[in-house]
């Protein structure tokens, strides 16, 4: 709806003229069938929604009637202005607009796509009575169905970008969640993990916790894996790695969270897990990571 | 005896902090440096009678497998002579290609700050 996300995706009317090979006739004839439907256009909503009512998804979208009377007054606006052809920036940005708002709804583009088909046999077929030549007609035709094209994909280009960006955003805010890396103590690091460890989010955790010991000078570093779902031999190799590096920048790497079931299998499977020191619980890791650091706890 | 070539050309520094040899690695460690290096190093603990090596590589940006063979090879040599040998400040980037190549870490110490490191051998 901002004129920042417009700018973004517009091109020059003439460009986008260009792309659908729209000439100035074939504006010209889609107004003369605009013409010829003439009075008739507001039929389109009866028409439509009649179509629409049989779908799945129509009780979805238009649940409240305050809503659906916004939506069909600015479906004739749509129309009507597809209809005078007059192609210029504000037109491409009501197209703009469209596209954001079944991106926010999150209308499945399939729909929107059946909608235009229906759209097109309405005003075709059911609207349409005679006026224009058979010449005339069939240019009209293939001028609409032009201008249409150009229409849908303004709209799905805008959709897919808008659905783009909420996908990165989505994935930057998991990988951050994903990877909390926090001082418990001073000099000891605690990791918890959660879900599943494939080569990218171990990536992530070895540069979340690298970081974090450039930062802390941190000596113990306790990764939990309690809440890891499944270990084989690629996670198991994650995290020795995960140790190695860890070591190298002079913290000390402990895998907290052993189950009985992850010990058997990384035996089972033969894993080599070098010198990594491991422990059952975290209060156990965090009682082996005071003692390294030399700290004592006792109660008061 | 003091072959001072290297620590010249600004490649390396040797100083000696509390009976250890401080060993600053300011570049990458090809060959001919690596030499130098390690006699000057091993010079300098026969001289000093230092019981332990520390290698700064806080200014390492880029280490690959070849150099990291290099340094345990120093350490190795370092061991022999009866001193021991830590790596110190080593940068993320480093820390993360080493273990995704799979360096051999057995009988590796490392610390983070030459500070720690001076600390953990006077514990001892």
């Amino acid at each position: 709806m901002t004129n920042e996300s417009q700018g973004e995706f517009l091109g020059s009317v003439e460009e986008h003229l260009l792309i659908h090979g729209i000439k100035p006739d074939d504006l010209e004839n889609v107004r003369k069938f605009g013409a010829a439907i003439g009075d008739r256009m507001p039929e389109y909503i009866r028409h439509f929604y009649a179509w629409l009512e049989t779908r799945p998804d129509y009780r979805e979208y238009f649940h409240d009637g305050d809503l659906l009377g916004r939506v069909q007054s600015s479906q004739i606006d749509h129309w009507q202005s597809f209809f005078d052809a007059r192609v210029d920036e504000a037109y491409l940005a009501t197209r703009v607009q469209l596209g954001e708002a079944h991106a926010r709804i999150g209308l499945p583009l399939p729909s929107y796509f059946a909608g235009v088909s229906q759209s097109f046999v309405i005003f075709t077929e059911k609207l349409y009575e005679g006026g224009l030549s058979p010449e005339e007609h069939a240019a009209s035709m293939i001028s609409i169905v032009k201008l249409l094209n150009l229409d849908t994909t303004i709209v799905v280009d805008t959709f897919s970008k808008l659905v783009a960006e909420q996908f990165a955003e989505q994935s930057m805010a998991l990988a951050e969640m994903s990877t909390p890396v926090t001082a418990i103590w001073d000099d000891i690091l605690m990791l918890p993990i959660v879900g599943i460890i494939d080569s990218n989010r171990a990536q992530d955790v070895m540069a979340a916790v690298l970081a974090k010991i450039m930062e802390t000078r941190a000596k113990v570093f306790i990764m939990d894996i309690s809440g890891v779902a499944v270990v084989d031999t690629a996670v198991a190799n994650h995290l020795i790695k995960i140790t190695k590096a860890t070591k190298l920048m002079g913290c000390e790497c402990m895998i907290s969270g052993l189950s009985p079931a992850i010990a058997q299998t990384i035996v089972d499977l033969g894993i080599e897990t070098g010198d990594v020191r491991t422990t059952t619980t975290l209060r156990d890791a965090l009682e082996v990571g005071f003692a390294t650091i030399g700290v004592s706890v006792s109660r008061a | 005896m003091d072959d001072l070539s290297g620590a010249s050309l600004g490649q390396f520094s040797l100083t000696l902090i509390d009976g250890c040899v401080v060993a600053t690695i300011q570049s990458d460690l090809h060959d001919e440096v690596f030499r130098r290096f390690s006699e000057n190093v091993l010079a300098k603990i026969e001289q000093t009678r230092a019981g332990a090596l520390l290698l700064d590589l806080s200014n390492v940006y880029v280490l690959d497998p070849r150099d990291f063979e290099s340094i345990r090879k120093i350490m190795r040599m370092t061991g022999l002579m009866g001193a021991r040998s830590i790596l110190v400040g080593l940068r993320p980037g480093v820390a993360a290609s080493l273990a995704e190549l799979n360096a051999d870490l057995t009988g590796v110490t490392a610390m983070g700050s030459v500070e720690q490191a001076l600390q953990a051998i006077r514990g001892r």
